[in-house]
Order: structure tokens, then sequence, then C-alpha cells
């Protein structure tokens, strides 16, 4: 597997990487705090103070799409994180072990793609209760499945090769040859899972919290902002198009990367 | 031969949807018996009388243990009874049955949407590898994937239904009150629907389609003299449907996902806003059986896939 930096110039990553410095420094950046009421400005349009308009409560947008976007990004990074951390493991031991402890392992992973991912992390949401901790952990729910999935596909490709039998006959352990012999050959499909990975996890947490069942209001969320903008759409459109756009880009950007991986390393 | 492979790939798949559909069904049932504390309680509220809990902790047979619990609700599950809905006492079975045909004719419609984009787009980038039409595709179906679903279905129904006003914003008109109602109503919530899933198809059709274009059947009929049509639509188009209609199963998910959310945004009054209010409401038996429902047609679209797949391509069967 070659690093190149090539992928850290396209425009896609660097989309991604300022999105992650705005975010970091939402409280900097921004002119407005996020839930600062402004009742002289309601649903202004978007102008030199207020560079996206503001909302119904005169919040400014810009400031809202800015910590937002910590939102999404946390529950999307975190949320990918951890089906990858438990995902991957599961899927480089079911590949390994084989017999019937792969079948038992698969067998839950199928019967969780069996579910279709938004009414999963909407059943899980149901029972947890809605909010923002819960969405990403129904999220992450939903992810785990496709990194076991091909972590497995991997192993089980690696399983006979010859330097695999050797670690074997060498007498090493499970624990050695599944993640110092095997984890490093099946690692690039992972990491080339791991943007598409955010990219749908924001996109979740963007649905959930537009049906109300992520992100709870004052926070700002841009799945929120855009259910709360749906009722003042004709007044004032740029209120909805703005976080809509944010979410577009984002997901388009952390795809294109994942894409640029593939390619480069012809996974 | 034939038949008795065909049989065999036939009941190894169906005992396979079986198995998910029993684990699935574990886990659904989870969804109410794992509810933290009593679940009468969490289900009915602080406000319910003692006779209220009583009658519930009954129905669900909470003294009894989990294994029976989970038999029981199969048993009245297997006879149609979905429980009844904590908010308005109706038999859920009853809205169930009114809700599903409003998806179903969502899903037809965005169906109809997919196709109308994919084939066209698949067939033409595939065909035309190097027009600055398929460049431009290419980026259409990128963008086209990460927009939310939603968010199509707001600025849709602000654009056509405020702006414009050609359509209804949002809102749904019954066949039978109104066939052009009906067909108007369901525009915007099939587009909103189709629009991301057809991308995702015209990619997998045009992708298809470029691996059976080098085929020597392909040249043959090329170098006989037919049409291109006639090649692309009688002789590739034919082999390049069989991935298709296995991704079309695996896709099903990512649609009905779609469907639930499409209709939350255009109030429309199918399962999808059903499952959806009931979580709000905490409605729990309702939200239960209606994931249970979505659940099985998943199931069931994957297995008629697979089905589909064994026919159209005998190879398959013995594998």
């Amino acid at each position: 597997m070659r690093w190149s930096t090539s992928v850290l110039r396209t425009p896609s990553a660097v989309f991604i990487g300022v999105l992650i410095a705005a975010a970091l420094a939402a409280a900097a950046v921004s002119r407005y705090a996020p839930t600062a009421m402004d009742k002289t400005a309601v649903l202004t349009v978007p102008s030199w103070r207020h560079l996206m308009g503001t909302d119904q409560f005169g919040r400014d947008i810009l400031s809202r799409l800015l910590f937002g976007a910590r939102v999404a990004l946390l529950v999307g990074i975190a949320a990918t994180v951890v089906s990858a951390v438990f995902g991957v493991p599961l899927g480089l031991w079911a590949g390994f072990r084989g017999g019937p402890a792969d079948a038992v392992a698969m067998r839950g992973v199928d019967t969780l793609l069996a579910i279709p991912p938004v009414i999963l992390a909407m059943a899980l949401v149901a029972v947890t209760g809605p909010g923002s901790v819960n969405a990403g952990i129904a999220v992450a729910v939903v992810g785990l499945p496709q990194f076991a999935r091909i972590a497995r596909a991997g192993t089980l490709a690696q399983r006979r090769m010859e330097y695999v039998e050797a670690a074997v006959a060498a007498g090493a352990g499970d624990a050695w040859i599944i993640f110092r012999v095997i984890m490093r050959n099946v690692l690039s499909p992972v990491l080339v899972q791991l943007p598409i990975g955010v990219a749908r996890a924001i996109l979740l947490e963007a649905s959930l919290s537009f049906l109300g069942l992520g992100t709870q209001p004052p926070h700002p969320s841009w799945g929120l902002m855009i259910s709360e903008s749906r009722e003042y759409m004709y007044t004032a459109p740029w209120y909805g198009i703005f976080p809509g756009a944010a979410i577009a880009l984002t997901v388009l950007a952390l795809n294109n990367v994942s894409d640029h991986l593939r390619s480069l390393w012809r996974v | 031969m034939a038949g008795g492979g065909f049989a065999t790939y036939l009941a190894h798949r169906g005992a396979e949807a079986a198995v998910t559909l029993f684990l699935a069904s574990i886990l659904v049932f989870a969804m109410v018996a794992a509810l933290p504390g009593d679940p009468a309680l969490v289900i009915l509220g602080d406000r319910a009388t003692p006779d209220q809990l009583h009658a519930l902790r009954a129905y669900l047979g909470l003294d009894q243990p989990v294994a029976v619990q989970y038999l029981r609700w199969v048993g009245r599950l297997v006879h149609g009874d979905l429980g009844h809905s904590l908010i308005n006492g109706l038999p859920v079975a009853g809205f169930i049955a009114r809700a599903l045909p409003r998806t179903l004719e969502l899903s037809l419609w965005a169906f109809a949407v997919v196709l109308l984009i994919a084939l066209p787009a698949g067939i033409f980038a595939a065909t035309h590898p190097r027009s600055p039409l398929t460049g431009a595709l290419r980026w259409y179906h990128a963008s086209a994937l990460a927009v939310p679903v939603f968010w199509l279905g707001v600025l849709l129904s602000w654009y056509f239904g405020v702006v414009v006003k050609w359509l209804p914003p949002s809102g749904f008109v019954t066949l039978t009150e109104s066939p052009e109602g009906w067909a108007r109503s369901l525009i915007l919530p099939a587009v909103t629907l189709g629009v991301g899933v057809g991308s995702l198809m015209a990619r997998f059709v045009q992708a298809s389609l470029e691996d059976i274009l080098w085929h020597d059947y392909i040249r043959t009929a090329r170098a006989k003299g037919l049409r291109t049509r006639t090649v692309i639509w009688r002789h590739a188009l034919r082999n390049a449907l069989i991935p298709i209609i296995t991704v079309l199963g695996i896709q099903a998910g990512f649609f009905i996902g779609g469907a639930v959310i499409t209709e939350a945004v255009f109030a429309i009054p199918g399962l999808g806003s059903t499952l959806w209010r009931s979580i709000l409401t905490r409605d729990y038996l309702v939200t239960q059986s209606v994931i249970l429902v979505g659940i099985v047609g998943f199931v069931l679209i994957s297995l008629c896939t697979d089905v589909l797949y064994g026919i159209l391509d005998p190879r398959i069967r013995y594998q």
C-alpha cells in the first residue's frame, strides 16, 4: 500500500481540510454565538452583517452552519471510527477462523444488513430516545456490518497465502497473525471505505435530525436547520439552501476522496 | 437435471431468508422487551392506571420467561394481531393495511423515475465513452448521490409547489378520489425518491454494459449489420440486466429508507410516516410492527431478486 500526498492536493481533500479547520475554530471564526437571538434582525437576507442571513429567531445562519459542522463531523467521524474499531476485528477474526465462528458472526452481520439503514437507525433511536449521542450510536451500529464484511473478504483472500501459513508454522498465536500479519494487508479497502463511511454517517445523522430524532433544538445541526427552515422557505429560501448545500458538498468531497484512494491503490 | 438444481438453489435461498427473518424478528422483539425498567410503565407513561398497566403486562406476558414472551408475540403476529396503538387504541394491523398501499404507490412511481434516469443515462454513457456529456453525467451522478433526500424534497416542494405552483407542495390524494390529483400528488415525491437511486442504477447499467460490449457476440451482431439500437436493446441489455437486478435487490434498503424520509417530507400517509409519527409519540407497539413489516418487505425483495437472478442466469444455480 503506497501512500501518496497527491490525495491531499485534490480540491475535495482541501475542502474537507478547510471544513475541519472551520469547525474546530468555529468559536473564533464566527461573529455571533450560534444560539444568540436578535429580534431586530429576523429572517434577514444575506448581507455584510449576516453573510448567510438570519433565521426565524434572528440567529446568524453562517454561525449556526459552522457550529453545525462540528456536530456533523464529530458524529460522522466518531461513529465511523467506532464502526471500524468493532467491525474490522470482527471481520478479521471471522475470516481467519472460518467454520462455525465465521458462520455465526456473518449471520449476525447479515441480519443487521437485512434491515434498511434508515429503519435500523430509527428503531435504535426509538428505544434509546432522541439526541445527538444516541443518534451517533445508532449511526455507528448501522455502519459496522460494512466494515466487518470488507475485512472478512480481505482476510479470506489472504488466509491461504504462504506468508500466513509460514506464520502459523512458526507457532504464532491467532491474535498475532490476525493483527500483525494479516491486518496490514487488508487495510487498504478498509481505508477506502472510511471516507464513504463518514459521508453516509453525516447523511444519516442529518436525516435523523431532520426527522426530529437526532440533535435537538436549540443546538445547531444541518439536518435540523433544514427542518426548521421549511416553514419559512417562501419568504427566506436561503435559510434552507445553505445547510443543504453544506451537507451535499461535504458528502460529495468525502466520496471523491474515497474514489481517489480507490484508483490510487487499485482496490 | 436443471430443474433439480434450481429447486436446490431455491430451497437454499429460502432457508437463508428464513434464518435472517428469524434473527431479525428477535431484534425487533427485543426493541420492546429491552426497554429499561418495566416496559409496560415505559410504554404507557406515568399517568397510566394500575389496571391499564396490569392489562398491558398480561398482554405482553411480562410475567413469563423471555422465550415464552417471544413465542407468544410470534403467535399473535401469525394470527395477524399486531397489537393496538397506545395513542388512539386502534388495531395496528388496520393502519398498516391502510398505509401500505400508499407506500407501494409511491415506490412504483419512484421506480419509474429510477428507470427513466438509469436506462438512458447508463446506455448513453456506455456507448459514448468519449462524449463530453458522459463526463457531465459522471458529475451529475456524484452530485445526485451527495444530495440528502429530505433536502431535495424540501427544495422541490418549495419550488414547484410554492414558487411556480405547478404541483401540490405536499399532501396526498387517493386514486379513487381523483386520478389526476393522485398522479399530481405523487410526482414530486417520486422524483425526490428516484433521483438518488436513479444515479446509483445508472452507474451500474453503464458498468455492466461496458463489460458486455467487448464480447464477441456483440461484435458479431454489429458485423452482420444490425443497427446499434438493436444490438444494445436486444443483445447487450438483456445480459447486462442480470447484474443490474442483483444491485436492485441490494439497493432496496436504500430505497426503503428514502421512502420513509420522502413520506415524512410530503406528508404521504404511508408506512414511513406511520413509523415516524409512532417514534415521535412513543407508540412503541406501532413502531415495532412497522419496522417488522419493513424488514419482511426488504428480505422478500432480496429473495425475489435472487430467484430472478437464478432464472435469468442458470449458471448461478450450481454455485
